[in-house]
């Protein structure tokens, strides 16, 4: 079974000094059937910071934290190294939340339109649907980043034809809903990339599934998830709220290797 | 039939205005992107509740509002009636005002709805019904409490003569349910989102009367999962209870829009790691949705194994295809409402719409059915209101209060307010209406 190292990092240089800097974070993965901690994941925050950590009611880890002294730089850390099994989760008890649309994945006129055009055949499987769905969503989106937002909707992004795997996701989502059945938004990492990916979670018979509708492929092994929810509102890795008149520069890398 | 005398209070009229003035009894209204801040008219003939409807409005209410706690608890855990079928999971999961972030967390005591502003009208029969239940951030209490405080200094002779319930306890009322739900004995606070709220007048008052702090945003911070005050000392002191006055969405800008400047980021991990009590509850939008209004005598025998008391207005779902067909074809005479909108807005007349527009109207059922509810016209009463010097009728409702904390309480009196507009349905005071003190006479 494949072996992932990863190191996600995070640097934020403010221009001025700011302070009631409060964060909350989901960078911790997921242990499941799925993946499993060789080592204890590690995380660091800096500057140091009062912080709990705790799950969420989609069953991430989440870390929340305070800084009051003034800053002018904040920085996340979280690196371990995960076994990969085959992506598949064991859920008897689907929450069904999932099978509604959600404020990012809701479809309006456009998508039930190619919705209504798709004819996915009931009786084919749930996987070969998923498939028939992605492959949809790879002739409607082309991959182009800095066109769309974080608050970007699936609707929104079908009508630019472009997007990013976030667009991808929810698009994919919409479609398999729609279609009855449940799919959440997943995040973390894969190998190779330098940033975070978000791919698509289905429900099958108790299980979860993955398929990265970016890549339009099935997820066998070699994700690695920190976090899910009904849409990216639902779940993003950071995010934070400080006072104080600054310019703020990002800087975020994913190292992932066998 | 008592004999109630009002009419010094319509010749001191003039001077209980001024003292409304005087004290800044406003409500704040943005119009064409323009926040405008004026007087909220306050018409003196008192609104009269006979001790005997009150006894059954106030029987209905407690039953009616505990069964709403009952459902906001079964929602956010086992949800046992969708199980049951009582009400289709579709109604829960598409509300606007479903949180899924509040599945599993359980309020400090178990209440959601601390203050539930419960809406009534009175038929011509006399018959009261509910039209809607505000259980978020219900306003307007302040109103007829300070309307009493004033007349009664104003008129005294008018309260000797005249045997009725005092309803300037309101205050009392809330500070009783806010210190039961108190978490760790802490500070009291209302939040408010500050001066350009519309109901601003009302948060400043509130604190006043109840003596609990009114608290800025940014007065308050999170750490360790718990809420803290820093106002202006250095020293922070753990708050236990948070009267908020912002909604869901703009509460917490780390699990709700980001982009809020009004909330206090990380408030909700310390709800739900119980650390303080947030009044009303995050997520009560499930139970008073419009849609989910149709199924509350249902809960109320679900949940309680007893009859509802009050009425719900007849009211139609076009999600039910028996109901859809009721709807489309009787358009002309019921009014439609849009689940989604509140304070008088998406409220639709069929008697006021011409055929294109009753084909448009039609056509919207059909494309969203769950986003629409239909409702008989209820024929409410008049009541009269001086219009200068002549007496003229207004239709009116009633704003009931209930509070829940050890006891679910009811508020002797509420806040009556009616259209300004002689043609109009509508008596929401964003749509500009006035407001009447509400008298609930005792036993003679």
């Amino acid at each position: 079974m494949p072996q992932l190292k990863y190191c996600y990092k995070t640097g934020v240089t403010f221009t001025e000094k700011v302070y009631i800097h409060h964060f909350l974070l989901r960078i911790l993965p997921f242990e499941n059937e799925a993946q499993r901690a060789v080592e204890k994941s590690r995380y660091e925050i800096l500057p140091k910071a009062k912080v709990c950590v705790g799950f969420d009611a989609f069953g991430n880890k989440i870390i929340t934290g305070y800084i009051d002294e003034k800053h002018d730089f904040f920085e996340f850390l979280s690196e371990g190294t995960m076994e990969t099994y085959e992506y598949k989760i064991r859920d008897p008890h689907l929450n069904r939340l999932y099978l509604y649309p959600s404020k990012l994945t809701k479809p309006a006129v456009r998508i039930r339109e190619i919705h209504d055009r798709l004819h996915v055949l009931p009786e084919i499987s749930t996987a070969d649907k998923v498939a028939a769905i992605s492959q949809a969503v790879a002739s409607l989106l082309r991959y182009e980043p800095g066109v769309t937002g974080i608050d970007t909707t699936a609707e929104e992004a079908l009508s630019l034809g472009c997007g990013v795997c976030q667009d991808f996701s929810h698009l994919m989502i919409s479609f398999c809903r729609l279609n009855g059945i449940p799919a959440r938004y997943a995040a973390g990492f894969i190998e190779g990339e330098g940033f975070s990916h978000a791919w698509v979670e289905y429900y099958s018979d108790g299980w979860w599934y993955a398929f990265d509708p970016t890549h339009n492929r099935p997820v066998e092994t070699a994700y690695i998830k920190i976090a899910q929810g009904r849409d990216y509102a639902d779940c993003p890795l950071d995010k934070g709220v400080f006072r104080g008149l600054a310019q703020q520069q990002l800087d975020v890398s994913v190292k992932t290797e066998q | 039939m008592e004999v109630v005398m009002y009419e010094l209070l319509i010749k001191q009229r003039d001077t209980v205005n001024k003292w409304m003035d005087r004290f800044g009894v406003r409500f704040g209204i943005y119009k064409n992107g323009v926040f405008n801040e004026q007087l909220f008219p306050f018409d003196p003939i008192p609104r009269i509740i006979t001790n005997e409807d009150w006894v059954e409005i106030e029987t209905g209410l407690k039953q009616r509002v505990l069964a709403l706690n009952k459902f906001l608890y079964d929602i956010y855990h086992e949800k046992k009636i969708v199980k049951d079928g009582v009400i289709p999971e579709e109604f829960i999961y598409s509300s606007s005002g479903y949180l899924p972030q509040c599945e599993g967390v359980t309020p400090s005591k178990n209440i959601y709805s601390h203050i539930s502003g419960i809406d009534l009208v009175q038929n011509k029969d006399g018959t009261w019904y509910v039209l809607e239940d505000n259980l978020r951030i219900p306003s307007g209490a302040s109103y007829p409490m300070i309307a009493r405080s004033i007349t009664r200094k104003v008129s005294p002779e008018t309260f000797k003569t005249n045997i009725l319930y005092d309803n300037r306890n309101y205050s009392a009322l809330l500070r009783k349910t806010m210190d039961y739900v108190n978490v760790d004995n802490g500070l009291e606070v209302i939040l408010t989102p500050g001066r350009y709220n519309s109901a601003y007048f009302e948060h400043s008052y509130l604190a006043e009367k109840a003596g609990v702090l009114l608290a800025y945003a940014d007065d308050l911070i999170v750490e360790d999962d718990k809420v803290y005050y820093k106002g202006l000392y250095d020293k922070k002191e753990r708050v236990g209870v948070i009267y908020r006055r912002i909604s869901d969405d703009f509460l917490d800008p780390l699990v709700f829009e980001s982009g809020s400047l009004l909330g206090v980021p990380n408030l909700f991990r310390a709800y739900s790691e119980g650390n303080v009590a947030i009044v009303n509850a995050f997520g009560n939008g499930v139970a008073d949705d419009k849609g989910i209004y149709y199924f509350v005598p249902k809960m109320v025998e679900y949940y309680l194994g007893e009859k509802a008391i009050l009425k719900n207005a007849p009211t139609y779902l076009p999600y039910f295809e028996e109901d859809q067909t009721f709807v489309l074809e009787n358009l002309s005479r019921l009014v439609i409402k849009d689940v989604a909108e509140a304070g008088g807005y998406g409220v639709m007349f069929g008697r006021d719409m011409d055929d294109i527009r009753l084909a448009e109207v039609r056509k919207l059922v059909e494309i969203e059915p769950r986003r629409w509810i239909a409702q008989e016209v209820i024929d409410f009463i008049d009541l009269e209101i001086m219009d200068g010097e002549k007496k003229v009728l207004r239709k009116s409702d009633l704003r009931a209060f209930v509070l829940s904390g050890e006891d679910t309480m009811v508020w002797p009196s509420g806040l009556t307010r009616y259209t300004r507009n002689p043609h109009s349905f509508i008596v929401n005071s964003s749509q500009g209406g006035g407001f009447k003190d509400t008298w609930v006479m005792k036993k003679q």
